[in-house]
């Protein structure tokens, strides 16, 4: 039985590794493996909590500006402000449009690659000779597209600047709102970038999907597992974040369920930490330990209800009960582009929403003690921070990223995490270049950037910490 | 009248009375520039930083003046302190603490200023070393080079000495107040 | 070696290799660097450097990857340049970072480092966390993360930048590829971009001097009292601006500039919306303005429990009233005298 171990997987935002084992030309067996760590939340602990937005920023440049937005959501449950109306708007827009960005560039510069002949041209080669079924003229197309979607990704890129100064790691997300006040000029300049970004999405991105969809229908057939899916939920409707314009849920054996987070466990087993397993975000407590006997990843294994979850655009279309086809590879590229269609619109209406001239930030006082979480979603997948405040200084910081959730080891009693799952089955037609498993794991979007990361030992800070 | 050796030479004074005015005018504008508000006297951040940089190289040049001094003068003997005044620290501090009534005696200075006056000579300098990569940010990046980086380090520590000198000079001037008024004229006059 | 030369030479295909490696990094600087506007990309791409492996970009994976990264190194020894983006971690003998798998071994990202340096022509450390250690370096270093030049032997050109902007490593590398080694500052920035402060170039100094200050974000004033680390951060945002195109930056924003390109950041510039980092000792963590509040009131204090000892125990009634005694008093008068004259005459 041969095994074959992938890594790096460039094109997964960072790299990732996979160990798969085939027989008769079928994966019978695979292993997801997170290779790197840096333990953020570690870092965040006797911080000052306005500081954990920009901070967290910096775990993904890809999807920076969701752990703002979560960051930011969960200093406002500590603090008990909300936003003002624009501040929310604004940073759904910003929300949004890394979302748009990331999207884009996931379908061209990160999929396209193992469907496509790319130019003769570095980092395009080398590549793999074989799989690749589109007619010349198709692929020359798409080719064409990918250099397009570069431009269109960095003025999706650009409507985040218009709104937060810089990109990634924006600055334009804070617990309180946004800082940005909508004016004439800056409306302006969102809505001619933004009309030009939803023209390339619908006119190509979305035939461009489909194409491929038709020429590599099997894909439908391939990557497969049963409906377990999950979102948060994101971009709140008003200020006061009773509804989201994507609702949180939750499917459980192909029923739908409301959201509980507190069926949300974490699993250590096969994941390179010490201490305790199956405890919920908000109390959980491990430290790194690389030597660990038999795992072998970095990810941790985060179950809902003792189930593993997958998320992502597909799980959030599915939930929202907007496209309910099936759960497979193409079914999750292609609900990644008819999410991005759908956001783009969305966004429009917005932007149309804000007023000139209202506030857009609420100051709010940091409390001495108190707890708070900011579920949202990334572009992968559910996203979540638990944040206690203690002294007036972060005491404990969790984040449980969406990857974790996608690219999660096994967990305790040894089931295997959704791409593990998904990946069971796939046909591999030659064991030298196996081009379908790239296929079937890219289509989840992982991101190991985003997985990266560590419980925070347990016990109190070993540091006083005096603020005036 | 007899005649008798002063107890501040007349350099000694034109300088106390050249840096003292200078050091209050730096802490003032230092905090300023630290916090901007009109209680440290100050309109506007541009008036509070010509402020501080002049009073600086005032304070710098009557620094470097007044150390030449007391080489010169050999003046840094009755300042620095010594053996004796570690075993007059006791009594001094007992003193001051309202424990004795009787006032010890002291060659010219008691233990408490030599230790104001020490630590001043030293924290000056500090000031200056972190001062100078926060004044001139492109020529001094890595000065002071015991701090590994960047001009923070530096701004912090600058901070904070400037904390500690005023926490100094606060009690001198409550000290030199109440004390004794012949010693206070005499910074004034030069004779008790 | 100039372009121009290579091309007299009918050799237009001599754009030098370029290795961009991946290690402990969000992959945000690869993302900025996508922004870039002109040249973008694509002609960076086929103008201006030969792109032998992309850790984030590249259509090879596995093995067929990490080939193409050994083939570079044989084949143009001493002439390609690295591009390390992410901080090294130490931790573990570097097994907190591993970027492949050769023959089922992991190759750990201190490996590579060390032996891909070596033989470059040009290292160069992409971002802040590659300059200087970065967010994961900062306290505790979990991973034990340090910066390129902490493990290389050689000299590295620091870019940082949190990310960087695409036009200081797109320039830079153009600056390389055309003129050779830019002129570098005392931590290894080329001048080209960081020569300034923020602060000297900033649109809102005059806020600055006047003394007109934001008091919290989205204020459209000085950032100084909610934290701005602009007086002490070298870079030209304020007049390069944001991103491919020029369009904001973070004080445009209405927010402060958190210091992303220097040294400390962020563990020495935290909190982002203070003016002063934290103060810390050993077990003990507190605001640079604690100590100051700290020292002020202990200060006042305790002069003021001495003055009350001093008036209670009748000490500074005794001053006085031998200060004025009729002897004390007439000296000071006779002294007074003394001035006068002198002055006079
Ligand atoms: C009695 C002596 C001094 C005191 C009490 C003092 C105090 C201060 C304080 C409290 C600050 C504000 C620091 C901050 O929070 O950023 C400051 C800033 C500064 N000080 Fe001093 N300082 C003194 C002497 C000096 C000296 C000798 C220099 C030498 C050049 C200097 C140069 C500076 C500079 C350049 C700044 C920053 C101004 C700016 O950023 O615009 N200071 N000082
Ligand atoms: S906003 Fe920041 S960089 Fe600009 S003048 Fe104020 S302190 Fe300086």
């Amino acid at each position: 039985m041969p095994k074959i171990m992938i890594g790096p997987v460039p094109r997964a935002n960072n790299v990732v590794a996979l160990e798969v084992t085939i027989e008769n030309k079928k994966v019978v067996d695979a292993r997801c493996t997170g290779v790197f760590f840096r333990g953020f939340e570690l870092i965040l602990r006797g911080r000052d909590p306005r500081d954990a937005p920009y901070l967290t920023l910096r775990i993904c440049g890809i999807c920076s500006s969701v752990h703002g937005t979560a960051a930011a959501l969960a200093l406002e449950d500590a603090a008990g402000v909300r936003p003002p109306k624009n501040g929310n708007l604004l940073r759904n827009l910003i929300h949004a449009a890394d979302t748009l960005q990331n999207h884009i560039r996931h379908f061209y510069l990160f999929s396209l690659p193992d469907y496509v002949k790319g130019p003769d041209l570095g980092p395009f080669r080398p590549a793999y000779t074989t799989g690749c079924r589109l007619p010349p003229k198709d692929n020359d197309a798409l080719v064409q597209h990918y250099f397009q979607a570069l431009e269109i990704s960095r003025l999706c890129h650009e409507l985040v600047v218009l709104l937060g100064g810089k990109v990634p790691h924006t600055h334009g997300l804070l617990g309180g709102g946004g800082t940005v006040p909508p004016a004439a000029d800056i409306i302006m300049g969102f809505s001619a970038r933004l009309r030009k970004i939803n023209d390339f999405i619908q006119n190509v991105m979305v035939p461009d999907t489909y194409l491929l969809a038709e020429a590599y229908k099997d894909y439908y057939e391939i990557g497969k597992r049963a409906p377990a899916l999950l979102s948060y939920g994101h971009f709140p409707r008003g200020e006061n974040d009773r509804e989201r314009h994507f609702p949180p849920g939750a499917m459980v054996d192909g029923r739908p369920e409301k959201l509980d987070a507190s069926l949300i466990r974490e699993h250590l087993r096969f994941s390179w930490y010490a201490g305790e397993s199956g405890l919920h975000p908000a109390r959980g407590r491990t430290e790194p330990d690389r030597e660990k006997e038999g795992a072998y990843s970095w990810v941790k294994a985060p179950r809902y209800n003792g189930r593993a979850m997958e998320g992502g655009p597909l799980a959030r279309l599915w939930i929202r009960g907007d496209y309910r086809r099936g759960i497979s590879t193409m079914d999750r590229l292609v609900a990644r582009t008819l999410e991005t269609e759908l956001i783009g619109k969305l966004m429009e209406e917005w932007l149309g929403e804000l007023e000139p001239g209202k506030p857009v930030f609420t100051p709010f006082n940091v409390p001495r003690e108190a707890e708070g979480a900011g579920l949202t979603e990334a572009m992968r997948g559910p996203l979540g921070h638990w944040l206690r405040i203690e002294k007036g200084r972060i005491a404990h910081y969790q984040i449980v990223t969406p990857t974790a959730w996608n690219f999660s080891p096994r967990d305790d009693v040894g089931r295997p995490g959704p791409v593990e799952e998904a990946l069971l089955g796939t046909p591999v037609e030659n064991e030298m270049e196996p081009v379908e498993v790239g296929r079937v794991v890219r289509a989840f979007d992982v991101c190991s950037t985003c997985s990266t990361h560590v419980i925070v030992p347990g016990g109190p800070a070993k540091e006083m910490i005096i603020l005036p | 009248m007899k005649i008798e050796k002063p107890r501040h030479s007349m350099i000694n004074r034109l300088l106390h009375w050249t840096y003292a005015p200078a050091v209050l005018a730096a802490i003032a504008s230092g905090f300023y520039i630290h916090k901007p508000s009109p209680f440290w006297g100050f309109k506007s951040m541009d008036s509070a930083r010509k402020t501080h940089f002049i009073s600086t190289y005032i304070l710098a040049f009557s620094y470097l003046a007044r150390f030449y001094s007391a080489l010169w003068d050999k003046n840094y003997r009755e300042l620095l302190p010594s053996r004796r005044t570690l075993a007059a620290l006791p009594g001094f501090v007992k003193y001051e603490l309202f424990l004795t009534k009787k006032k010890p005696e002291f060659p010219k200075y008691n233990p408490g200023q030599k230790f104001l006056i020490t630590s001043l000579a030293i924290l000056l300098p500090l000031l200056g070393v972190t001062g100078l990569p926060l004044y001139a940010v492109d020529a001094w990046q890595k000065q002071p080079p015991a701090v590994t980086g960047g001009l923070n380090p530096p701004r912090k520590i600058h901070y904070l000495t400037g904390v500690a000198t005023t926490a100094l000079i606060a009690p001198h001037i409550y000290f030199s107040v109440t004390d004794s008024l012949a010693k206070l004229k005499s910074i004034f006059t030069g004779y008790k | 070696m100039k372009k121009q030369e290579a091309e007299e030479n009918g050799a237009a295909e001599i754009r030098p290799p370029v290795i961009f490696l991946g290690t402990n990094t969000c992959a945000g600087d690869m993302f900025s660097l996508l922004n870039s506007l002109a040249p973008g990309y694509r002609e960076m791409l086929t103008d201006l450097i030969d792109c032998r492996y992309n850790y984030l970009l590249m259509a090879a994976e596995g093995e067929m990857a990490l080939n193409a990264l050994e083939e570079t190194v044989k084949q143009f020894s001493g002439r390609y340049i690295l591009v390390v983006e992410g901080s090294v971690p130490t931790r573990s003998n570097g097994l907190y970072c591993v970027i492949g798998y050769k023959n089922g071994r992991a190759v750990t990202a201190l490996q590579a480092v060390r032996e891909l340096g070596p033989g470059a022509r040009y290292v160069v450390a992409l971002g802040t966390c590659a300059a200087f250690g970065g967010p994961y370096a900062a306290a505790p270093n979990p991973s034990g993360s340090v910066p390129v030049q902490a493990v290389l032997d050689r000299p590295v050109i620091n870019v940082p930048g949190c990310p960087v902007h695409p036009d200081w490593i797109m320039g830079t590398l153009a600056h390389l590829v055309l003129y050779g080694e830019p002129e570098l500052d005392d931590f290894n920035r080329p001048k080209l971009f960081y020569r300034e402060t923020i602060h000297n170039l900033c649109q809102r100094r005059h806020y600055f001097d006047s003394g007109i200050f934001a008091s919290k974000p989205g204020e459209p004033w000085c950032m100084y009292k909610i934290g701005c680390k602009g007086p002490v951060t070298h870079a030209d945002c304020p007049n390069r601006q944001w991103s491919g195109e020029h369009l904001s930056w973070p004080v445009k924003a209405n927010t402060p500039c958190i210091g992303c390109t220097s040294p400390e950041f962020p563990e020495g510039d935290m909190p982002f919306f203070e003016h002063l980092p934290d103060v810390k000792l050993p077990g003990i963590r507190t605001t640079a303005d604690g100590v100051g509040k700290a020292a002020g009131i202990i200060t006042f204090l305790s002069i003021g429990a001495h003055l009350a000892g001093a008036i209670l125990t009748g000490r500074l009634a005794h001053t006085f009233k031998k200060g004025f005694s009729e002897k004390g008093a007439g000296k000071i008068k006779d002294s007074l005298r003394k001035l006068l004259r002198k002055s006079v005459s």
